[in-house]
């Protein structure tokens, strides 16, 4: 509990409701990855989503983003259903509901900076930029992006050059530019090493208590969890089984999260 | 143990090794009776469509020295004493073919543009992942299909009907040819397109063409390239072939020479047309494998 509260936030009950999913499910064949997961994201809250591998973490992320079309259920941003948009309303809610990914996805052969600014190709205008022209301003906003995450040297670098953890922090600079109400976090440390783990949880935490920005991070280590984030959702076989604060995820409960003692010391 | 058994006892057949030889000899009883059953099927065949192919060997084998006799009659007569002169002589007119010459490999290069363009924008519509809609793809893959069964001769007649003779027919002819078989190829290496940064590209809400462009583009521009310069060696030849049917370029010269029977011109012009291939051949070659090499290396 002490965690949570040098937050500030306890939990979403404080905090005004932004996101809504009311039974959420998505199948794959005969396997449901998520089954009927139904909560409620407080406005600025840090979400650590836990749960084995296969648990339906990472298709949750994707169905909020719409990289991945939910079977059944409703995704409600502000009241809005956000499960049934399509054409340019559903690329504009992409844009606010940035994605960071595990390996990072940025386009190896492109610069850091055009990695950036690929950020902005949902903001107006966007007929240049097909043709590779970005404005000055834009240019600006993404140097700015990678300053703050101490990445504005290898802006001209090509990003296959960077490490992991200098690549996530572009990935995050890319989401940044997107000016996000909500970050989707999927894995985001998983590749990477402690040292560079603890500078991603961190930009994520200052982004998070800085700018407001809404974070739902999928993690796999509970440490991780205790120390960066407000609040956690834990899914096992594509259902809720924990949501509550951070301090809450005691010993009995990660053995239901993790299923086996021998598990579990490895989520630590 | 003595006989080479290594000390194993034969579970179920008292005899293994006869009951193996036995079996061995069975399947390849069964093997030699197929194989020659297809041959003498595969020779029965090539009988026929000889026959109806009106395939004469024998007159083959009369008419070789006539073949050899053409050949003799295209070269040109040159004398040590003389070697500038005659050499002038041959080539009376290399100015007029040089020109000609560099048409065919305008008429290729602009061809290979004009294709590639193409081919680059249905790549993306054709590939099965990255197409809009699945029907989509289907079209996309039907209209490349058509562009490619068709000959460039056949287009070049066409077009020639159309625009009449020179290079433009030429250019349409070649190109419309090239769209077809590069799409195929761009099409089946985007397909193979890393999924990773397309779904980053994608994520942040850029539009279909967006992210072909950020997202697709950059990975499969080395073997579009590629794929690219290897078509302009293809279209050079083929180029200068279709000015027989009147779409410019340096087959039409030929082609004049060989209907007025100037023999020694269809020498001095095959050969600049050969050592022109040879040159573009080598000089696209280079490019690929700077184009392929560099990146090679980075991988390694």
């Amino acid at each position: 509990m002490s965690l949570s509260s040098r937050c500030g936030r306890p939990n979403a009950a404080g905090a005004k409701r932004v996101l809504e999913l009311r039974a959420l499910t998505r199948r794959f064949g005969n396997a449901t990855a998520v089954d009927r997961v139904s909560m409620a994201v407080g406005d600025g809250e840090m979400v650590a989503v836990l749960g084995r591998s296969g648990a339906g973490k990472s298709t949750l992320l994707n169905m909020i983003n719409r990289l991945i079309d939910p079977s059944e259920g409703e995704i409600l941003y502000h009241g809005r259903d956000i499960s049934r948009l399509s054409g340019a309303e559903l690329l504009a809610w992409r844009r606010q509901s940035a994605m960071i990914f595990q390996r990072f996805n940025l386009v190896a052969r492109l610069s850091v900076l055009t990695n950036v600014l690929t950020g902005r190709l949902n903001h107006k205008p966007r007929l240049p930029k097909l043709f590779g022209v970005f404005n000055d301003q834009e240019r600006d906003i993404a140097i700015d992006a990678l300053a703050s995450l101490g990445m504005d040297e290898h802006a001209l670098k090509r990003a296959d050059q960077l490490s992991g953890g200098q690549q996530q922090r572009v990935a995050i600079a890319r989401a940044l530019v997107q000016e996000p109400r909500l970050i989707l976090a999927d894995e985001p440390v998983a590749s990477l090493d402690p040292v560079n783990s603890q500078a991603v949880m961190e930009a994520l935490r200052r982004i998070n208590q800085e700018r407001g920005i809404t974070v739902l991070c999928n993690l796999h280590s509970v440490p991780l969890a205790r120390a960066w984030c407000d609040r956690a959702i834990a899914l096992s076989e594509g259902r809720v089984i924990y949501d509550g604060p951070v301090g809450g995820l005691d010993e009995p409960t990660l053995l239901a999260i993790y299923g086996s003692a021998a598990a579990l010391t490895e989520a630590h | 143990m003595t006989d080479g058994t290594l000390g194993v006892r034969p579970l179920h057949h008292p005899q293994p090794r006869a009951q193996f030889a036995r079996a061995w000899a069975a399947q390849k009883r069964a093997h030699r009776l197929q194989w020659l059953s297809a041959a003498v099927l595969m020779m029965l065949l090539i009988a026929i469509s000889a026959w109806l192919g009106e395939v004469k060997p024998a007159l083959l084998w009369d008419r070789l020295p006539r073949f050899g006799s053409y050949f003799g009659r295209m070269v040109p007569e040159l004398a040590l004493a003389t070697l500038g002169e005659d050499l002038a002589y041959w080539y009376w007119n290399g100015w007029q073919w040089l020109a000609s010459l560099w048409q065919t490999v305008l008429i290729a290069i602009y061809a290979t543009l004009f294709g590639a363009i193409l081919a680059y924008v249905f790549s993306f519509l054709a590939a099965r992942n990255l197409t809009p809609a699945p029907w989509v793809g289907v079209a996309a893959r039907r209209t490349l299909e058509l562009a490619r069964t068709v000959p460039e001769l056949v287009f070049a007649v066409l077009f020639v009907f159309a625009f009449g003779i020179g290079p433009l027919a030429g250019v349409l002819a070649i190109g419309l040819h090239s769209f077809g078989a590069l799409g195929k190829l761009f099409g089946d290496v985007a397909e193979n397109a890393d999924p990773e940064p397309l779904r980053g590209v994608r994520a942040t809400g850029a539009s279909w063409a967006q992210t072909m462009v950020y997202g697709a583009t950059p990975q499969l521009m080395p073997d579009y390239l590629s794929y690219g310069l290897m078509r302009l060696e293809i279209n050079v030849r083929a180029a200068s072939i279709l000015g027989f049917v009147g779409a410019g370029g340096i087959g039409q010269e030929l082609y004049r020479a060989i209907k007025n029977f100037d023999h020694t011109d269809i020498s001095a012009i095959a050969l600049m047309l050969i050592a022109a291939v040879m040159l573009i051949d080598a000089l696209c070659g280079w490019l690929r494998g700077r184009v392929i090499g560099r990146e090679g290396l980075r991988a390694l």
